[in-house]
């Protein structure tokens, strides 16, 4: 039993880390908490439905329509929320984003209205069954799709001239745009990168869960700031570390504790943190200039 | 003694709105009108502590909804399981939210800006989580049967009474915080929020200011939650979601930060002109976080805040990009 | 006053790997004007948030008249009567000028006199009120009081810093290089204000400076700091001849 809670978590967290991932690169190239993360992701995940007919699709298809999708949304966010607002005081872009969250979360309620939509995926692997774990099709996708995508990633990090940028630039703002690298280039790239991966965490989801409903974007995100916080902000092998535990935490809560409370015991572990440790466990803590 | 401020200009403005609020029940209105004024009234208490807090402190918490919904419940339960009276319940919650603030201040005391928020938006989940998922309040269908406030045998059922009580109210809790505000300790605080550091090296005891500050307007606004339980007769989650907390900063941010005037005018801006919009229901949501997202770059200080931009003496809040606080 | 009214007794700081202060030790006698020189990043800056309090040495204990400041935090010393301005200029933006230093003035006031609002209130307002004017006036802002300090030309913010920190303390000032950004003309009138404030407070100061020839003049004694290390400590007169020094700054005096 515990095992197979434990392989569950596996495949939940391995979704979580992706969408970490995404996250904490916006974080680390742009200093920025991306306070509607969760609601872009449910955007593109609505607007594929919308345009591919809800029915479950041909794999490939979903995926990259998925991927398409939030990112454009991502990329249209970037451009109205943070770009716009650049120079603005940071109070001020704070609450805007808050805003923004409210606005498409509440977009897609008015568009598409309050009722739960299905978000079926056609998983193209069966059920394992190994030491008395069974793990569906789609708990097999998510844990090696998510390890598939962060070996990607790495590679995209460490060998194309884009990832040495975004390394660059993580490392020391200031230096990197002194070394020439562009800097708007960088911010949309970053943002469409992160927005992807949340699209493919989403279809991940989506095949786990097989709805989606407009409000799912507050409840993502505050799991995905639980991950980046617990994990480490700014560090990346903790946004995957973060995003495991919260795979873990939500799914042993749901199994050994209570189901109606599983969200309030993540919630209170990233409060937790909050308050003891804000750097998390492999974050650094932040420097203040006096 | 001397009262604060009934001598001067602002105090005679102040004498005089009271003055047409509390005769406006003469005039031949539907009762729609006055049950909305009640709710504004509640509501402009919940900011007005709330601007105790994020306005004149710097603080921005967003778990204030939560406190307000911690009040209201212990109020709402007092009410249906024990029968206790509207003053009982006045105290049980004022007692109860400064407590859990406290905590909660407490603990996040030495977290700023987006680390702040990030901390209060989990802790109000975990509030309204609790609101929403236990059967002790009534789970996701709410607290019916919550008495009709009444006080030294007077019971307070109509419209009309209701509209006085909250307003009596709004400037029980206004009457508080511009207290508080118009003192060293509300200079500390405003101190606190241009510069923290600062604020340390001039000797005010940064940690404890602030503690204080939460601590207050947590119980304010729990005091707001016991008014809006008795006057609606109901409790549930859904007025005290983290939506709500943001609403509320979106009232705060457009009335006016750190100004005694600008929570009222927030809320009779976001709660009277929604409601005015008839249909408009559905767009509720979507229109505060367009104000949210529109308004705040456009006017930084709020409406009120700009008006007394240049005033000697008065504050308007430092939103500088290069100090410390980042999104 | 002639004994240390504030001693530094191998103070050492280390961030990480890095160790930006070693056993550093000086003195500074009651009403004394002593300054800190010595080039970038030899740690002058890190001593002043030390004794400050804003930051703990990892070695070493700074006193106070003779007790021990070293791990009180920063509200305690200050109102302890050390008050300070920051590099990094840091008014309150949003509040006027007078409201800045009025927010530093110490309030005796219990709350029950506040919010009954009662003659000792009113009285310690006024008396509040005066002294921060008083204190405006001495830097030479009177003409501006009102305006918000943001409104302010940089050197002119600096100057509101100097009155607020002396509000509230009359012990020690700690000037974080003051004449940072100021052009000469500003500068001069800084040396004057420095020279009356000693004058008519009484006050004992301890300045950072980056420019070496305006603390030439100002000082009693100067400390030479050189990567974390004191390298002289004596009159300028003394200090500007110390082959040491004179080494340290090879390249790069500042005139």
């Amino acid at each position: 039993m515990i095992a197979q809670q434990l392989a569950n978590s596996l495949a939940l967290g391995g979704a979580y880390a992706l969408m970490a991932l995404g996250f904490g690169l916006i974080f680390g190239v742009l200093d920025l908490i991306h306070w509607s993360y969760g609601d872009v992701m449910i955007a593109g995940a609505y607007l594929t439905v919308a345009c591919l007919g809800g029915v479950s699709h041909s794999f490939p298809l979903l995926l990259a329509g998925v991927v398409v999708a939030t990112t454009l949304v991502g990329v249209v966010v970037e451009r109205l929320n943070f770009h716009a607002l650049r120079d603005k005081p940071h109070m001020v872009i704070l609450i805007a984003s808050l805003g923004v969250a409210m606005v498409i979360q509440n977009l897609i309620l008015i568009i598409w209205g309050p009722a739960r939509r299905r978000f079926l995926v056609d998983v193209p692997f069966p059920p394992v069954h190994f030491l008395g774990v069974t793990l569906s099709g789609s708990r097999v996708l998510s844990i090696v799709l998510s390890v598939v995508v962060m070996v990607g990633l790495d590679l995209l990090l460490r060998r194309t001239r884009l990832g040495m940028a975004i390394r660059a630039t993580i490392l020391d703002r200031d230096a990197a745009i002194l070394m020439g690298i562009n800097r708007r280039f960088i911010m949309v790239s970053t943002f469409a990168l992160g927005s992807a991966l949340s699209g493919v965490a989403m279809l991940l989801l989506g095949s786990m869960y097989g709805v989606i409903f407009p409000l799912e974007g507050n409840f993502i995100g505050l799991m995905v700031f639980a991950a980046v916080i617990i994990g480490g902000l700014g560090s990346i092998p903790g946004a995957v570390l973060g995003g495991v535990i919260i795979g873990f935490s939500q799914t042993l809560s749901a199994a050994f504790v209570s189901v109606t409370y599983k969200d309030a015991i993540t919630m209170t572990l990233l409060a937790v943190v909050l308050c003891i440790k804000p750097s998390g466990i492999l974050g650094r803590p932040q420097e203040e200039n006096i | 003694m001397r009262l604060p401020f009934p001598s001067s200009r602002q105090g005679r403005a102040w004498l005089l709105l009271l003055a047409l609020a509390a005769a406006l029940p003469v005039l031949p209105m539907p009762s729609y009108v006055f049950r909305l004024g009640a709710l504004i009234f509640i509501y402009g208490s919940v900011v007005s502590s709330f601007n105790l807090l994020a306005g004149y402190c710097g603080v921005i918490s967003v778990a204030h909804a939560g406190f307000f919904g911690i009040g209201a419940y212990t109020a709402g339960l007092m009410s249906v399981h024990l029968h206790t009276g509207f003053l009982t319940g006045m105290v049980a919650a004022a007692l109860l939210t400064a407590l859990l603030s406290l905590v909660v201040g407490f603990a996040t005391v030495r977290l700023r800006g987006r680390y702040l928020i990030m901390a209060t938006l989990g802790i109000n989940e975990v509030i309204n989580l609790v609101m929403f998922n236990s059967e002790f309040t009534g789970g996701p269908n709410g607290l019916p049967g919550v008495s009709f406030p009444e006080l030294f045998g007077f019971t307070f059922s109509t419209t009309a009474s209701l509209y006085y009580l909250n307003l009596a109210g709004l400037v029980l809790v206004t009457g508080i915080v511009a207290l508080v505000v118009n003192s060293p300790f509300g200079r500390a605080m405003v101190a606190l929020r241009e510069d923290e550091r600062a604020a340390e090296a001039i000797g005010i005891d940064t940690l404890r200011t602030k503690l204080v500050a939460f601590t207050l307007a947590g119980a304010l606004a729990g005091l707001a939650g016991v008014f809006y339980a008795h006057n609606n007769q109901f409790v549930s989650y859904q007025t005290f979601t983290t939506d709500e907390s943001f609403i509320l900063l979106a009232m705060l941010v457009i009335g006016g930060l750190g100004t005694v005037a600008g929570p009222i005018i927030g809320v009779v801006l976001l709660l009277a002109l929604p409601e005015a919009l008839r249909g408009a229901a559905l767009y509720r949501y979507f229109l505060y976080g367009l104000a949210l997202a529109v308004v705040a770059p456009a006017w930084p200080a709020g409406l009120a805040g700009i008006r007394f931009r240049r005033r000697k003496g008065k504050s308007k809040p430092d939103l500088d990009r290069r100090e410390g606080e980042a999104a | 006053m002639s004994e240390a009214l504030l001693e530094v007794r191998e103070v050492s700081k280390s961030f990480g790997g890095l160790k930006a202060l070693a056993e550093v030790s000086f003195q500074v006698r009651g009403g004394e004007v002593v300054a800190l020189i010595g080039p970038n990043g030899a740690g002058k800056s890190t001593l002043l948030n030390i004794v400050n309090g804003f930051l703990q040495p990892t070695g070493g204990q700074v006193l106070l008249a003779g007790r021990d400041i070293t791990r009180l935090p920063v509200h305690v010393i200050a109102r302890m009567g050390v008050g300070r301005t920051f590099q990094k200029i840091r008014v309150f933006k949003g509040l006027s000028v007078l409201d800045n230093v009025r927010m530093a003035v110490r309030d005796q006031v219990g709350a029950v006199d506040v919010l009954l609002r009662s003659p000792k209130f009113v009285r310690l307002e006024r008396e509040a009120l005066e002294r921060s004017h008083y204190l405006v006036d001495l830097v030479g802002l009177s003409d501006r009081a009102g305006d918000l300090a943001v409104d302010l030309p940089y050197g002119q913010q600096r100057l509101v810093e100097v009155a607020r920190g002396l509000a509230g303390s009359r012990r020690l000032l700690l000037l974080d290089e003051p004449g940072a950004g100021m052009n000469d003309e500003e500068m001069d009138s800084l040396q004057a204000l420095i020279r009356r404030i000693r004058r008519e407070f009484e006050v004992t100061i301890l300045v950072v400076e980056h420019n070496v020839d305006f603390v030439l003049n100002l000082s009693d004694r100067i400390v030479v700091f050189d990567h974390g290390v004191v390298i002289a400590n004596g009159t300028p007169a003394e200090v500007i001849e110390h082959p040491k020094v004179i080494e340290a700054y090879l390249g790069g005096k500042h005139g």
